[in-house]
């Protein structure tokens, strides 16, 4: 009984189990098969946007700040700190990606190394390294 | 020792089991399902529809959860002021995390069937 179990491919068991409707959406659009890095793309591109529309509202209130302080000095402080943030965070945020695939190149001799990853198995399955 | 069966399945499907003195007896094909009978390995011809069923469903009762909890966070929200925005936030943050990593799932598994080259999916 116990080598009949082993002999048998895990489908004669438990059978193929579908990919869930969101995850086999991103799959087939991915173009690879594997949607898992399609998603994560998709989470940095909606990040960056929350980003900038908060970048803008930052600046529309800085502004607003100026208008309304009448000569303030600890206000239009306030105020420059604020930008000098916002422009330094946008700054950090466009430039993450040149920074990610410098490290790549430095480290391992290829620039999309962590940008367009390669996820590989042990020699003779079918995802095996090249 | 399956001699009760008889009386517990409809006498037309009672033929379609084989010999109830035989060596093995497949159940499935002796129970039905249903007002109309089907046979259970008909309806369940593996153990994945039970578990693609489940999957596909969890996934709507995980965002009916997560509406009302962030419902919820926002009533927080309203009722108490510094405390209530602390509690909000770290509700919706579990919330939106915890659907982060049901819809993720699949992929995990992929990566590590991928990674240790069983071929658990097939």
């Amino acid at each position: 009984m116990l080598s009949q179990l082993i002999a048998q491919a895990p489908t004669d068991i438990i059978g193929t189990i579908d990919v869930p409707a969101g995850a086999l959406q991103y799959d087939t659009q991915s173009g690879i098969g594997f949607g898992l890095f399609l998603f994560i793309s998709n989470l940095i591109k909606m990040g960056t946007v929350i980003a900038g529309i908060y970048i803008l509202f930052n600046f529309l209130l800085a502004g607003y700040a100026y208008i309304t302080s009448a000569g303030n000095t600890k206000v239009n402080e306030e105020v420059k700190n604020k930008l000098t943030y916002s422009v330094v965070g946008m700054i950090l945020i466009v430039s993450s990606h040149i920074a990610i695939g410098l490290l790549g190149l430095l480290f391992f001799g290829k620039a999309n190394f962590f940008l367009q990853p390669e996820i590989c198995g042990p020699v003779g399955t079918v995802n095996a390294c090249p | 020792m399956f001699s009760f069966l008889p009386a517990l399945v409809p006498q037309a499907f009672a033929q379609a089991c084989g010999d109830i003195g035989a060596d093995s007896l497949n159940l499935s094909e002796c129970l039905t399902l249903g007002k109309n009978p089907q046979l259970v390995s008909e309806v369940y011809p593996s153990a994945s529809v039970l578990v693609n069923l489940i999957v596909r469903n969890a996934f709507i009762v995980a965002g009916i959860i997560i509406f009302f909890l962030i419902l919820y966070s926002g009533y927080q929200f309203i009722e108490k002021d510094a405390k209530g925005i602390e509690e909000a936030k770290s509700i919706m943050t579990a919330a939106i995390a915890g659907l982060l990593i049901m819809f993720v799932a699949y992929w995990l598994v992929r990566i590590v069937s991928i990674i240790t080259g069983v071929p658990i999916f097939l």
